[in-house]
């Protein structure tokens, strides 16, 4: 075994173990508190750019600088959400377990981990808003709160019109054993649908997802793309006033992309309401009316998606044609 | 899309009345969760849902042959099998409804961060699904222990219906006690296990306990008088085997089920919202 060359670090002492991890921890707090301090000049800039944003209300200026967007947003707010914070207690991070919850108990102090920082952001009727942002910079997180699965720390949401937004996730409340039939009752209840009301888009869901016959087979044993071709085709069938999306578009082959993109056009246009995280610059671009831009929980700026494209890519250091590769 | 919409608060928590209306509006939801659950555990195997009745039919063999026969806990009573098979079918119902509320939130975690329901459905619908285990429990228990007892079904048979209802409080009761605890302490999951074992052989299940504790101190009787199974079991042997059932037996069960649930229901609903936080 010792002689073996082994791709497995050495191994450590509990001590050495402790100290590499303390280290990485003061590493990545020195990174965090040096871009924290880079961007402060930024944000400044930013806030007020933003604020600029805020008065310009939604026109056909923008809807021309945008003409893939679909439809047009009306001026009315579809989501209202005020001074936003969520913060995780960084024990959560870590394996939770009663030693550690003990010790974390006592170490209060520990300064918790900030996920959304006073994001105050309106959402308006008919408007494709996308989130952008680098990894950990509480796009998710803040798209889980205005679901209202996530209540903030600080803050309020408040949602006009008569649903509540959906968060279009694939399977949720799918069980790979059962058959694709079971599962499109069990996602469409977990996502608050009635069962008559399945009973009654059931067949335009399974014509949707195009699986035909394998809708009574086990969703095991589906192939990656058939089974999220089912998910999308009952995330989306609920007709939802207001969409939150995260990462979801690429779903099945050409083929299927073409049509749930298609679809997503013709929600909008249905005068419904879309926010979207996604890392797909090129496609948030030509898709939304606007573009919010995160970094470490706080909102950088809001605005037209190519001035805040140019900008956010900027900041990263990337050409337009390095970004135009993926 | 009038002006006057309605709004709705995201961030506001709904009153109990409210809670309770939605809950009610998710029936279907827990009954296909359970269900599923049941089906899930057995599709891929050959026999199916008859695993459900086999199941129990193994334990129970297993016990009667380490209890009835190698220790011979029965000493010459004719109804031992009857004895020991509804202890411990009734017992494996609260087992398995102890080690689901430990287990469903974790397991439904994607579907916690992504929708929006009262998550008091989770462990609602683990209950449910050990209560339909264990009402397909029931079909062995009476092929073997109840038509050799003779007299079953008798007049206090009725007396399952107030036993099973008791006991499903219980049992949901603990379900949402174990779920808000396992959370914060992942370590508990670990524990229930364990403890659902010594909590069996410290009720009626396997030999009547009064009999086994003659010589006990009378501080061990008095506390394991408290024991909610050995009320609850003190039922169901009314219920299937004509015991005479004692008047702790009614009032010990009721009160410690609806005690249970209500407690269980009012801190759940108090950590709720809590539980994204914990489960991210």
């Amino acid at each position: 075994m010792t002689d073996e060359p082994s791709s497995k670090p050495p191994r450590l002492t509990p001590e050495e173990r402790a100290a590499r991890v303390a280290a990485r921890q003061e590493a990545r707090r020195a990174e965090r508190a040096a871009r924290r301090e880079a961007e402060r000049a930024a944000r400044q800039q930013a806030a007020a750019e933003q604020r600029a944003a805020r008065q310009q209300t939604v026109s056909q200026e923008r809807a021309a600088a945008v003409p893939a967007a679909a439809g047009e947003p009306s001026s009315e707010p579809a989501i209202v959400a005020r001074n936003l914070t969520v913060k995780f207690r960084p024990f959560a991070e870590r394996q939770p377990s009663l030693r550690r919850h003990g010790l974390a108990a006592l170490r209060r102090h520990e300064t918790p981990v900030v996920a959304v920082d006073d994001v105050s952001l309106t959402v308006f009727r008919g408007e494709a808003l996308g989130i952008i942002g680098s990894n950990g910079a509480g796009k998710t997180t803040l798209l889980r709160v205005l679901a209202g699965t996530l209540p903030p720390d600080t803050g309020e949401v408040e949602v006009y019109g008569t649903q509540p937004p959906t968060m279009l996730s694939l399977g949720a409340g799918f069980n790979r054993k059962l058959s694709g039939r079971r599962n499109v009752y069990l996602g469409g209840m977990a996502a608050g649908l009635l069962k008559p009301q399945i009973d009654e888009m059931f067949d335009d869901i399974v014509a949707y997802s195009g699986l035909g016959d394998a809708i009574d087979r086990p969703a095991g044993t589906y192939s990656s793309g058939m089974f999220a071709r089912l998910a999308f085709a009952v995330a989306i069938r609920r007709d939802p006033q207001i969409l939150l999306l995260d990462e979801v578009f690429a779903v099945g082959d050409q083929a299927f992309k073409k049509k749930s993109a298609e679809t997503m056009q013709q929600l909008l246009a249905n005068a419904g309401t879309i926010v979207m995280v996604s890392h797909g610059l090129a496609r948030l671009r030509r898709f939304c009316h606007r573009l919010a831009w995160m970094d470490q929980g706080r909102l950088i700026a809001i605005g037209a998606p190519d001035e805040i494209a140019s900008r956010y890519l900027s900041f990263l250091g990337i050409s337009e044609e390095e970004a135009q590769e993926d | 899309m009038a002006n006057a919409s309605p709004v709705l608060s995201l961030s506001r928590r709904d009153g109990l009345g409210a809670y309770l209306v939605e809950l009610w509006r998710r029936r279907h939801f827990v009954w296909h969760l359970a269900i599923g659950g049941i089906r899930a555990r057995t599709s891929s195997t050959t026999l199916g849902l008859l695993w459900w009745m086999l199941d129990p039919l193994i334990l129970g063999g297993v016990f009667l042959l380490v209890f009835g026969v190698i220790l011979d806990v029965r000493r010459g009573d004719p109804a031992y099998i009857g004895f020991l098979l509804s202890g411990l079918f009734a017992f494996t119902y609260t087992r398995t409804t102890m080690m689901g509320g430990g287990n469903t939130l974790t397991a439904n975690a994607h579907l916690i961060a992504t929708q929006r329901f009262p998550r008091m459905v989770l462990p609602i619908a683990s209950v449910v699904e050990g209560a339909v285990a264990f009402s397909f429990s029931l079909v062995p228990w009476f092929l073997i222990a109840g038509g050799a007892h003779g007299d079953w079904p008798g007049r206090y048979t009725v007396v399952l219906l107030p036993a099973f209802v008791f006991h499903t409080l219980f049992n949901l009761g603990l379900s949402l006690l174990i779920a808000q605890l396992v959370i914060p302490f992942r370590d508990i999951g670990n524990v229930v296990g364990h403890l659902s074992r010594i909590w069996m052989y410290m009720s009626p299940v396997i030999y009547p306990l009064d009999e086994r504790l003659r010589n006990a101190p009378e501080a061990l009787v008095q506390i394991l008088q408290f024991n909610p199974m050995a009320a609850i079991l003190g039922l169901y042997r009314t219920a299937l085997l004509n015991h005479p059932s004692e008047a702790y037996h009614w009032w010990g069960s009721a009160a410690w089920a609806v005690g249970l649930v209500v407690v269980g229901a009012v801190t759940f609903r108090r950590m709720e919202h809590k539980l994204p936080r914990y489960l991210a």
